[in-house]
């Protein structure tokens, strides 16, 4: 379980801009995370479950890739 | 704060007054009498601090309502697992020591070995809780 800052970025800020401004809560509520879990990924302290990377690439309507990254490296 | 961090200080400063209150009486107590008065300490530690337990945690809850019903999610849940996890080698620790002074002191002394350990293994998972909220927060 990678939960520790990791290499996995993510462009939830630029999607949630995209979608109307969506809030942090209202990004929370629609895939049952609490909003300071969804802050904690934002910030890319915290790396979700691919379960709840999938809910938040089908609430943006994006493919996973779309929402996250992998930044290959050392 | 999150409502679970501000709970988990809550218990942490709750379980450090009560057992550390209970700890300080105890050494001012004659070794002599401790078989009277460990069992009547140790289940008023645990009294006291289950009644402030529940008044604490109930007046957080009832200013933050919607955090407190909220079920936990998974980072809260990863969370609260390594904290736990921390405080079961902990407890370990303070389980094997106080079997180990079986042969060392007698029951009464054995017995409050387990109290602490059990006390300190409650005050790691607590700290645990609050270094992850920090840290993963």
């Amino acid at each position: 379980m990678g939960r520790l800052p990791t290499r996995v970025t993510n462009r939830i800020r630029h999607l949630r801009f995209e979608h109307g401004e969506m809030t942090q809560q209202q990004l929370a509520d629609a895939i049952g995370l609490t909003r300071q879990t969804v802050i904690a990924i934002e910030q890319g302290k915290y790396s979700p479950t691919l379960e709840a990377a999938f809910r938040i690439a089908e609430v943006f309507e994006v493919p996973l890739e779309g929402a996250f990254q992998y930044q290959r490296g050392s | 704060m999150a409502f679970r961090e501000k709970s988990a200080w809550i218990s942490l400063v709750l379980t450090v007054g009560v057992y550390g209150f209970y700890f300080f009486n105890l050494s001012h107590i004659p070794r002599a009498a401790w078989p009277g008065a460990t069992i009547g300490m140790t289940v008023g530690a645990v009294v006291v601090l289950t009644i402030l337990q529940i008044v604490f945690q109930a007046a957080i809850a009832i200013v933050s309502p919607r955090e407190a019903n909220a079920p936990q999610d998974e980072r809260e849940r990863w969370i609260q697992n390594r904290a736990t996890a921390t405080a079961f080698y902990v407890l370990q620790f303070g389980a094997i020591a106080g079997a180990a002074s079986a042969y060392f002191v007698d029951r009464f002394v054995m017995a409050n070995i387990i109290v602490a350990a059990l006390a300190v293994g409650q005050v790691a998972q607590y700290l645990g809780v609050i270094v992850g909220y920090r840290r993963w927060g």
